[in-house]
């Protein structure tokens, strides 16, 4: 990969996954409301609103983030599966965003359901939807960790990806010194 | 995600642990203890989801307050005990 190839991916990349973040936030924010509300329409407003930052800022900035990953991933030398650490963030990666796409139509429905529901219905237990956009944000903290930290260890394949490398190069290098 | 953040938050210089390093072994020297503690811990937090789940009935996020099981599905339980949220009866009789 180019030296311009690979910062523009990389800003790509880095955009997306702190997007990603911030529009958890602001989808629990709204979920906050939603439940410690007494204004139905709040409520409805919230899940409204939910419904599409969901759709118009998560998902996106969700699928963004797992592409140009795995972009970055094949074109730099850390590889895809040869540091545990990267391995680890890609599979919390999809995990988040399988998750993410599986549980936007219950969003999307519950939507629906809010503008049509009166007031005492509203106010009556609907609740707000915490649960996944909080494990989803902690998920999303430790990627960013791991990326960051980029903790020291081979996987297997890693391993030996490397060591046909030094083969490699140890050839090369006394046919390199010959006359 | 995966190292598409690492590269994300690096710069060309950052890339300098991903290339072979310079301790030699002759054997693979093991899965890293970060990764072990991490996978039990992990697995901790799941089987605790998991029977906390269990106890509550398996139902979680807002899929437990819409009408998705509504009457109009063939074979729902109405009533008490059934997948009608206590919302969608209430809108029901309304």
């Amino acid at each position: 990969m180019s030296p311009g190839v690979r910062k523009f991916v990389l800003t790509t990349h880095l955009t997306a996954s702190v997007g990603w973040i911030g529009a958890v936030v602001a989808y629990l924010a709204l979920g906050v409301s939603a439940v410690t509300t007494q204004e139905a329409q709040t409520v409805r407003a919230a899940w409204i609103a939910m419904e599409v930052t969901g759709w118009y800022a998560i998902v996106p900035l969700a699928l963004a983030a797992l592409l140009t990953g795995i972009f970055m991933s094949l074109g730099t030398p850390w590889g895809l599966f040869r540091h545990y650490w990267v391995l680890i963030s890609l599979v919390l990666t999809i995990l988040s965003t399988a998750v993410l796409l599986s549980h936007m139509p219950t969003v999307t429905r519950t939507a629906d359901f809010v503008v049509e529901a009166d007031a005492a219905s509203l106010l009556g237990g609907l609740g707000g939807d915490l649960f996944h956009p909080g494990l989803g944000l902690l998920v999303l903290l430790v990627i960013t960790m791991l990326n960051v930290y980029k903790p020291r260890g081979l996987t297997p394949y890693g391993w030996r990806k490397q060591q046909e490398e030094r083969a490699r190069l140890a050839q090369r290098a006394p046919a390199a010194g010959r006359p | 995600m995966t190292e598409s953040t690492p590269s994300p938050y690096s710069d060309a210089g950052d890339e300098a642990g991903a290339g072979p390093s310079r301790t030699s072994t002759t054997s693979y020297p093991g899965t890293p203890r970060w990764v072990k503690l991490s996978g039990i811990v992990v697995l901790v937090l799941v089987l605790l989801v998991a029977g906390v789940m269990a106890v509550a009935g398996g139902e979680h996020g807002p899929m437990r307050h819409t009408p998705s099981g509504s009457p109009a599905a063939p074979g729902a339980p109405a009533g008490p005990g059934g997948d009608t949220p206590p919302v969608a009866q209430t809108v029901q009789q309304a």
